[in-house]
């Protein structure tokens, strides 16, 4: 694209998002969003679905600024829930616990939400630049990743996943196991069998995700707290302004997460049907293998929430781009979104760039604009929130508990998925106190349906051909990049001991 | 006595009419529900909210949509079945939940004709049959016939992509291939968009879609086309296009349909009224090109008395179908 054309496009959609009905539109979607995010289980769907009767009566393009701030403004808002309370706003936030909270125990709630907030803003930024330039480049490879590439990027994703817990690494894998394991509960959809539903309408569509996410980690920190409710616990009533400031250490560390999460976040908001929370535990565990001190992870490393928290916000804006420019959404939001383009007359693909140049690019301009107001309003806030922490545990939890419950009941607007809230409460509880980590299972659950999926349709496209993973070329790097990553982690825990052996020999 | 009984009798009947009737006068005095086995932005979502806005012009009283959407639409269904009959709670379902389910689900725990009062079908799916061929071949050129020699030449080249075991997108091509030799091999997918990522990537060449605007810009803009569609009088939006009946075989008897439903025991009025706004609705050319054709349907309807013979055929031609697809049923 010219130089000239751009800036044709770029002053076309300033200008109408910029409109003064827009611009209404584009505050009251991110605003929104923003409170969905943070209030624990209640996620964008409910409000994007909500809302959706209200588009058919507005302009598309009002429609569509304002469904889709609610969309991003929601990964804004789902770390502060993680980060302040250890119970993530969205299932995409769940990583954000591992180290946010750890943060806030040690009193830097504030320079956690303040570093989120900046650096989702980057990657916001950096998601809407590729929609802008390279929309079409990236539909084109994103078209490229068939049935074995995503085969073979899950499974690099389980392999580098498997550091992701902190503690004994055996535990880990085995909650990956009963994470992938429970992936199996469902409709079987190349043969129509229902596996494992115990005659439950509400299991024909497997476990719901957001049932599990929010029992493992909201009800059972909830619970867990209740334990020692009476002791001492950090004061969140004494952050002042102060506090917030990030020590230029904490800046040092954050720069290049940033870029690796929004990096992360944008490969996989393009790929449909992965998306935010994928990213999000990719990019930390990319952050926990490059970085010197790995041990840091788990016990309030910076990097350890910006990084993934980067990687949603940068998927969520570049999961807009095979939806728009192909009409494939990744997701069922996405899915909301096209229908509104649709019932309007829309018809997505590239000539909407062209055609309805005024509605595509005022849309990108939008989402500038909207992570920008995101910014400013965050900023401010942030000493509200943590004000939340000051609450008294009888009011705070019972509240956690009821948010829960509605947001995971108006998924589906199943009763069901409240129960399956409460016995995974309960299977929380106890993994918990016998300190199996949560965040591998969410995983194994997430990867798990598509890696079987994926794999049993190359099986079919290649007839059985097993090769088929290592003869794509794509598939084949990420293979052998797996291979890599797995001698590599089997040698340094190799040396390791063998460097143990080495001490304990000096030292005797 | 008895003559007693049958005075009471008729009493009591003519006093329900008498409040059936009454009920129908002021019928809607309030919201109604309608439970749609679907999530918000699908496509029954989309149609219930949109007549429900014509509703509301027509009777002042709103139309509450509650989305039950997964579970095969069996959750929608057992919302709506023990709902009071007093025509404030209906059912917006597809021929899966009332045709197919008892076919596939053991102990399914309603009966679709007991358990619902048919009220109206609203649309029918616009389906056509996409077609684009594997690389260095001149598939633009192909009618259905070249397409069946083709794949007999070279099995195990043809790739057919469905959202689902027993979906009309499947069984379609299951008729296909017993009808002609064709050797078209299955893909399934967990949905239409991951189906449409596969056709646009090349991976899978057949698959049959509902024909919405994007799919009809494919057509026009060289990407694919379309081989035929599967409804006698052709699809409007693609004339020329040769049915099924034409380009492959005849007998092909599946049309999937979105309709209305009431719990069994609603007043005949209240359907009868129902059906009456549907049918409005559905004759208004400027409302339909935007809320149905657009979206790839057909607007149909049909009495509470034309439905329920309709799907007591319904039945048994999904039947024959999957037993040509190789599907146990029950």
């Amino acid at each position: 694209m010219e130089i000239s054309s751009i800036i044709a496009n770029v002053s076309i959609g300033l200008s109408t998002a910029l409109s003064l009905t827009n611009l209404f539109y584009c505050f009251l979607g991110v605003f929104l969003g923003m409170l969905i995010g943070v209030v624990p289980g209640i996620g964008a769907l409910v409000a994007v679905s909500l809302l959706l009767p209200v588009t058919f009566h507005i302009d598309a393009t009002a429609a569509l600024i304002m469904l889709a701030g609610i969309y991003y403004g929601s990964a804004y808002g789902g770390s502060t829930a993680a980060i302040l309370l250890n119970v993530p706003g969205t299932p995409s936030s769940a990583v954000a616990c591992l180290d946010g909270y750890p943060m806030a125990q040690q009193g830097r709630a504030g320079v956690a939400l303040l570093m989120t907030t900046v650096g989702s803003f980057i990657a916001g930024s950096i998601g809407i630049l590729l929609m802008m330039f390279f929309s079409p480049i990236l539909v084109a490879y994103a078209l490229k990743f068939g049935p074995t590439e995503y085969f073979s990027l899950m499974v690099l994703g389980l392999v580098a996943a498997s550091t992701i817990a902190s503690g004994s690494p055996v535990k880990g894998v085995a909650m990956v196991v009963l994470g992938v394991a429970l992936g199996l509960v469902g409709t079987d959809i190349y043969t129509a069998t229902l596996r494992y539903d115990f005659g439950f309408p509400g299991l024909y569509d497997g476990i719901s995700l957001v049932a599990i996410a929010m029992a493992l980690f909201g009800v059972t920190e909830v619970v867990f707290s209740v334990r020692s409710v009476g002791e001492a616990r950090f004061k969140g009533q004494n952050i002042r302004m102060r506090d917030m400031i990030p020590t230029r250490d904490d800046v040092r560390r954050s720069v290049f997460p940033i870029l690796r999460g929004s990096a992360i976040g944008s490969f996989f908001g393009v790929l449909p049907g992965t998306g935010g929370l994928i990213a999000s535990f990719m990019a930390y565990a990319v952050e926990k293998r490059v970085s010197k001190t790995p041990q840091r992870f788990g016990h309030g490393a910076i990097e350890g929430v910006v990084s993934p928290e980067s990687a949603n916000n940068a998927a969520d804006q570049t999961a807009f781009i095979p939806t728009m420019t192909l009409g494939i959404p990744g997701s069922v939001v996405m899915a909301i979104m096209l229908s509104v383009l649709i019932v309007h007359g829309l018809v997505p693909g590239p000539k909407l760039m062209v055609e309805h140049a005024d509605l595509f690019w005022g849309l990108v301009m939008s989402f500038w604009i909207g992570n920008l107001i995101l910014l400013v309003l965050n900023i401010p806030l942030i000493g509200l929130w943590v004000k939340v922490l000051a609450v008294p545990y009888h009011l705070l939890y019972p509240a956690i508990i009821m948010f829960v419950c509605i947001g995971v009941y108006s998924v589906h607007n199943s009763a069901f998925d409240v129960w399956l809230v409460l016995v995974f409460s309960v299977a929380g509880y106890f993994m918990r106190v016998l300190e199996f980590p949560a965040a591998p299972l969410l995983l194994g659950l997430v990867l798990g349906p598509i890696m079987e999926e994926e794999f049993r349709r190359a099986m079919i496209l290649s007839h059985g051909d097993l090769s088929t993973f290592v003869h794509h070329p794509i598939s084949g790097t990420i293979l052998a990049m797996t291979l890599a990553l797995l001698m590599w982690a089997i040698w340094s825990g190799f040396r390791r001991s063998l460097q143990r052996r080495a001490t304990e020999v000096t030292a005797s | 006595m008895l003559g007693g009984v049958a005075l009471i009798a008729a009493i009591v009947l003519v006093g329900q009419t008498n409040t059936s009737f009454a009920q129908a006068e002021n019928y809607p005095n309030k919201p109604i529900h309608v439970v749609a086995g679907d999530g918000a932005g699908g496509p029954i979502d989309i149609l219930n909210r949109a007549i429900g806005e014509q509703i509301q012009a027509m009777t002042g009283q709103k139309l509450v949509i509650e989305n039950m959407p997964g579970g095969r639409q069996v959750p929608a269904a057992m919302a709506v079945k023990d709902a009071a009959p007093d025509g404030y709670t209906l059912l917006s379902v597809t021929q899966n939940a009332i045709t197919l389910n008892p076919l596939l689900i053991k102990n399914l725990r309603y009966q679709p004709l007991k358990d619902f009062a048919p009220i109206s079908l609203l649309v029918n799916q616009q389906h056509a049959i996409s077609f684009r061929g594997p690389e260095g071949t001149n598939w633009k050129n192909w009618t259905f016939k070249d397409l069946v020699e083709y794949s007999k030449a070279n099995p195990g080249k043809i790739f057919f992509g469905s959202i689902g075991i027993g979906s009309g997108s499947h069984l379609a091509f299951e008729w296909m291939k017993h009808k002609t030799g064709a050797r078209f091999t299955h893909v399934p997918y967990a949905g239409s968009p991951a189906m449409l990522r596969a056709f646009r990537a090349g991976e899978i060449h057949l698959f049959q879609v509902t024909v919405s605007k994007d799919v009809k810009q494919m057509y026009d803009d060289g990407f694919a086309k379309a081989l035929a569609v599967p409804n006698k009088g052709g699809n409007p939006r693609l004339p020329g296009v040769p049915t099924y009946d034409e380009a492959v075989a005849e007998g092909y008897a599946y049309l999937p349909w979105t309709g209305w439903f009431a719990p069994a025991g609603t007043p005949k009025p209240i359907l009868a009224k129902l059906h009456g706004m549907v049918a409005k609705i559905m004759s208004d050319p400027k409302w339909t090109e935007r809320f149905v054709v657009g979206a790839g349907f057909l607007p149909v309807t049909s009495s509470p008395d034309e439905f329920r013979a309709y799907l007591a055929n319904d039945a048994p031609n999904h039947k024959a179908l999957l037993a040509i697809a190789g599907i146990k049923t029950n």
